[in-house]
């Protein structure tokens, strides 16, 4: 038993190695450290090129970066995960690495810790970037960045459970990449949209997700900032009437009230307010942080469980 | 069960109503070379598929060397190489990065690997090509490293399907030399080859099963099988076309068998005897009045039994 567990250990690495090796060698790598160059680009030297440079506050500049962190995990859910299963059959490699005495967990683990490693090495790259970049412009890091780099890495595993999910199931490599983006990027996240209205939905994997940018104290400051001015714009009539002129104008023609009469119905009337409230409701609170890990330990491990069934009783 | 390293025992293989492989048993004996013929559709594929752990069978069990596939495929094919269709390598890695990855995931040491590497690369004649990219290699030379690589950690038994398939007549030939030279590299191997080339496994092969809708027509020496005809198969070649009547004219001919057309103004023309009855053949033809040009035996009398086994079948 033991030496069975051991014997799948070491294949499992074997295969490991020559699928982050293939990682490497693929144009999937090259999309995909282009996409994060220019994210990386765009974050650290358009503000230059617009004129307005690196925000000098800590909290700011991090939340910049941080809203982009769960895209980077996505995209390593996309571009690794979704073809690991797939291209084997679809190149027909299966034909000489399946017809090997070699387990298929040993197969299905290998090529799992491949798009993960790949995944969380990049995300750690990315992270490692922004706190430097905060050291160099802003003078300081945000201290829940390290907690935020975390949970990205406990949502990349969530997401590349569900990435090799479908890339058990499907016959092309394509299709099981466009599938993937699309099922993590817009699927789960309308799902949990329409569930939200009905019920607590904060164990799907986006919100739980949400966490990444969430966890940060500092993020949460600068999100509920901005909340709060357009959730106070909108249920204030005066952001969209001259009160004083409406006043007048309206006495003109009859009306008796007083000043504050105006305003109270205004604010009644104004289709605004409620937006503002809804808007308002949206303030970031501390995200409990144990169950928000849970959420993602169990998509992972559901996901990863369904499609190694669904590997074991896959044929050629 | 017997000490065959091949074992099939009523190994059956469904896919949906339509049975691929019927209850199939079969016994590959230790050291032959056995081709696995039958028609497209036959159920060749399947059956060594599953006996690779390509597929799962519906029910039944096949053994390589004494060990269930279908119950521990890890250990049944710790000693068996293969070759299914024609495989895809991994196109950044070189032969013997191929080796290497393929050595480490059979648990080979780093110094054993490299040095059956050598001897490999040179019983597929590719030594020369071994520290080049997969990616840039032909088709047949793809199909020769498959070859190689069934052969590392030097396997007792070797499932081949339908290995010069897809291949130009060259890589065709340069197949079937490897093939031959199998045996110069390890004492003990059995190997088990599907072919849908008849005159190949007659020229490879000592030992023949020959299948049609899944279930066994026949499975013994090659020679034996040939000997199951107690006729020659002789293509007549004519000036006109093989009428119905012409044909019935040749099947009222002394010692024939049968007449059948065979595409063009050629028919197949079976005659019990030897060499004497053939020469009468010719002689009687000649009597007729059809215009033939052309009288020959059918340099493989394997293909006219397989014909003959796969008509009877249907």
């Amino acid at each position: 038993m033991a030496n069975g567990v051991q014997e799948t250990a070491r294949q499992s690495i074997v295969v490991m190695k020559n699928e982050i090796r293939k990682f490497f060698s693929g144009k999937r790598m090259m999309v995909f450290l282009l996409l994060m160059g220019a994210i990386l680009f765009i974050l650290t030297f358009a503000p230059y090129i617009v004129g307005s440079g690196l925000s000098k506050d800590v909290g700011q500049l991090t939340s910049n970066y941080l809203m982009m962190s769960s895209f980077i995990v996505l995209m390593g859910a996309t571009l690794f995960a979704s073809i690991s299963i797939v291209s084997e059959y679809e190149e027909r490699t299966a034909l000489i690495i399946f017809t090997r005495p070699i387990r298929k967990i040993s197969i299905f683990v290998g090529k799992m810790l491949a798009s993960l490693a790949v995944t969380i090495g990049f995300v750690a790259l990315y992270y490692i970037f922004t706190a430097v970049v905060s050291l160099i412009a802003a003078g300081g890091i945000d201290p829940d960045l390290w907690v935020s780099m975390g949970m990205a890495f406990m949502y990349a595993f969530a997401t590349t459970g569900i990435a090799v999910l479908i890339s058990t199931i499907l016959k092309k490599a394509s299709t099981a990449t466009i599938i993937t983006f699309v099922v993590l990027l817009a699927v789960l996240p309308a799902l949990s949209l329409v569930l939200n209205m009905s019920m607590d939905a904060s164990w799907m994997i986006d919100q739980a997700g949400g966490t990444i940018t969430s966890c940060s104290e500092m993020y949460r400051d600068v999100t509920n900032a901005s909340i709060q001015s357009i959730a106070m714009a909108l249920q204030d009539p005066s952001q969209f009437f001259d009160m004083q002129q409406l006043m007048a104008l309206l006495s003109q023609n009859g009306f008796t009230g007083t000043f504050e009469q105006l305003v109270g119905i205004a604010t009644q009337c104004l289709n605004t307010t409620q937006i503002g409230q809804y808007i308002e409701s949206m303030t970031l609170d501390a995200p409990d942080l144990a169950y928000n890990i849970a959420v993602l330990a169990v998509w992972g491990l559901v996901s990863m469980a369904a499609a190694f069934v669904m590997f074991l009783r896959r044929e050629f | 069960m017997t000490g065959d390293p091949i074992v099939i025992e009523s190994l059956r293989k469904e896919y949906g109503s339509f049975v691929a492989v019927n209850d199939l048993n079969l016994s590959i004996k230790k050291n032959s070379f056995t081709g696995f013929l039958g028609p497209n559709g036959a159920g060749k594929s399947t059956t060594l598929k599953i006996l690779t752990n390509l597929i799962h069978a519906t029910s039944g069990s096949a053994y390589l060397n004494g060990i269930d596939v279908v119950k521990d495929p890890s250990g049944a094919l710790s000693t068996v190489g293969t070759v299914v269709e024609t495989p895809e390598f991994y196109p950044y890695l070189t032969p013997r990065e191929t080796m290497r990855y393929i050595g480490e995931i059979l648990g080979m040491r780093k110094e054993a690997i490299d040095a059956e590497t050598d001897e490999i690369l040179q019983l597929v004649n590719m030594t020369e090509w071994g520290d080049k990219k997969l990616g840039t290699f032909s088709k047949g030379m793809r199909q020769r490293i498959a070859l190689g690589q069934a052969m590392l950690n030097k396997p007792n038994v070797i499932i081949l399907d339908e290995p010069t398939s897809g291949l130009d007549p060259r890589g065709m030939a340069e197949i079937r030399e490897v093939l031959k030279n199998l045996r110069s590299y390890t004492n003990d191997l059995t190997i088990m080859m599907s072919s849908h080339i008849l005159h190949e496994v007659s020229d490879l092969c000592d030992r023949v099963a020959m299948i049609n809708h899944g279930k066994l027509l026949v499975h013994d020496d090659i020679d034996i099988v040939k000997q199951i005809a107690d006729y020659r198969a002789i293509v007549v070649r004519m000036l006109q076309e093989p009428t119905p009547e012409v044909l019935e004219t040749i099947k009222d001919l002394d010692n024939v068998v049968d007449a059948q057309r065979n595409g063009g103004n050629e028919c197949l023309v079976k005659i019990s005897g030897g060499a004497a009855e053939q020469e009468k053949l010719f002689n009687d033809l000649r009597n007729t009045d059809i215009r033939v040009f052309s009288l020959s035996e059918m340099d493989n009398s394997l293909e006219a039994i397989y014909l003959d086994l796969i008509k009877e079948s249907r």
